[in-house]
């Protein structure tokens, strides 16, 4: 995985207790999640962050929301994109 | 009964869950490239030849396509706490380390139970794990390591486990096996068969405890508040080896600052503190101090620790440093003539508890080494102990 570490905007539909990624910006591009693979929690002090492991267009990206600043980064990507 | 849980392959089927493109390829994870050990192998990977505590190098050699991917401890914690929660709902639980529990289920039935929690893991996090059940921890932790991946064992009586090798129950170390054999002592039926006196001279009274569970005339309790910590300990393996003081000096500052935030998290001080290096090349020692009074703050245990390594010679670069302090204590005799400093300590942790560890800090260590912290064989989730 390569680090990204960008912000981005992403459209997001909260139910159920989860919050679920739709689509993402990126670099101007609209990337559609395809498929959640993998959500974890992270705490650090109070602070909560969730990781989204997702894949699009058969590429795997590592996704976070800052629960706290309600913002969303783009963390890392599969080798193969750039 | 008792069940054993323990997750096939942890580490490596957590990476390979959150990255499909890794399903069915051999995987390993590492703590860092290149120059760390693997510490979990996917099944495909073992069928290589490959196996924990092997360095990468070692591994590519066994397996050329093997996938290394770098270990993200974090995943790997929440996953384990969201599992142990999971696991709590069946029954009494008792979390043995960041992926093996012990589940009292009392009389329900536990294939029901764990058909139905091997389904919640699985929808969850798409993992498997083996379990093991008997009327012991002893033998459920030996029946879950005889069928995996996702294993179902059953032991209703030792003689169900008569021809495993010693070596595998829990307790039994390399060196006791070892000295074993030489009674002619090598297989579960072995020992328990064998006289009483011969286990407590090769084993002492652990032989004697185990002796008896294994026959099942003593039970051994799941015991879900964890035991006290006997020490408290930090080590980092740096991405360079470091050589010069400066950089040694900062690390050992840092690792300080870890190790002294926990004791006082855990309400502890302690007197004998341990200094851990590895070389280069893997050459290993420890150097001691002992104290009467016991120390609980960072900058006392990091001037113990400077001492000790200008104590010796640096012949080679560093690659891991190491503090531990042990002979723990509960932290009232310092506070008794330290009331401002610990006050301001509780002011600091109270910080690093809200903005997390690194938001608060001192000048030493400004241009912080941030290390991907590996998790310890004692780790357990905070809020399920």
């Amino acid at each position: 995985m390569l680090e990204v570490n960008d912000k981005i905007r992403v459209a997001t539909i909260f139910g159920n207790g989860k919050v679920d990624p739709v689509w993402f910006e990126w670099k101007g591009r609209k990337i559609r999640i395809e498929k959640i693979s993998y959500r974890w929690k992270e705490k650090e002090g109070s602070c909560v962050y969730m990781h989204y492991s997702i894949i699009s267009n058969g590429t795997l990206y590592h996704i976070i929301w800052d629960r706290e600043r309600m913002e969303w980064y783009l963390k890392e990507i599969g080798d193969d994109v750039l | 009964m008792i069940l054993h849980v323990d997750m096939d392959a942890f580490f490596a089927s957590i990476e390979q869950a959150a990255n499909p493109f890794l399903k069915g390829l051999p995987v390993a994870v590492a703590g860092a490239k290149k120059r760390s050990v693997i510490t979990t192998a996917s099944y495909e990977a073992r069928k290589y030849g490959v196996k924990t505590g092997m360095t990468v190098v070692e591994g590519l050699k066994l397996c050329p396509v093997l996938k290394v991917v770098i270990a993200d401890f974090k995943k790997y914690e929440a996953t384990s706490r969201e599992i142990m929660e999971i696991l709590g709902k069946y029954g009494l639980l008792e979390v043995y380390s960041v992926d093996e529990a012990f589940l009292d289920i009392g009389l329900a039935d536990p294939e029901k139970v764990t058909i139905s929690f091997k389904k919640e893991i699985k929808d969850r996090f798409d993992i498997t794990c083996s379990v093991g059940v008997a009327k012991n921890k002893v033998l459920a932790k030996l029946a879950s390591g005889l069928e995996k991946p996702d294993g179902f064992f059953v032991v209703n009586d030792v003689k169900d486990v008569y021809d495993v090798p010693v070596s595998e129950v829990c307790g039994i170390g390399k060196k006791t096996v070892r000295k074993l054999a030489l009674v002619g002592i090598v297989t579960i039926r072995d020992f328990v068969n064998a006289p009483l006196h011969v286990i407590k001279s090769i084993m002492g009274i652990n032989g004697v405890r185990l002796f008896y569970i294994l026959k099942g005339e003593i039970k051994d309790y799941v015991n879900p508040v964890p035991d006290k910590p006997k020490s408290i300990g930090n080590s980092m393996t740096f991405d360079r080896d470091l050589f010069h003081k400066a950089e040694i000096e900062k690390a050992l500052f840092q690792l300080a600052e870890k190790v002294a935030f926990r004791l006082r998290k855990e309400m502890l001080e302690g007197r004998h503190i341990s200094l851990i290096v590895r070389y280069k090349d893997f050459e290993t020692f420890s150097l001691q101090y002992r104290q009467e009074m016991p120390v609980y703050d960072e900058k006392e245990i990091f001037s113990i620790v400077k001492k000790l390594i200008s104590s010796i010679e640096l012949v080679k670069p560093i690659r891991l440093l190491g503090i531990s302090v042990s002979d723990l204590s509960p932290a009232i005799q310092q506070r008794l003539f330290d009331r401002n400093l610990y006050e301001r300590y509780k002011v600091i942790d109270k910080i690093r508890e809200r903005w997390g560890f690194n938001a608060i800090t001192w000048g030493i260590v400004k241009d912080k080494y941030l290390h991907n912290k590996p998790i310890s064989p004692a780790w357990r989730p905070e809020k399920i102990c």
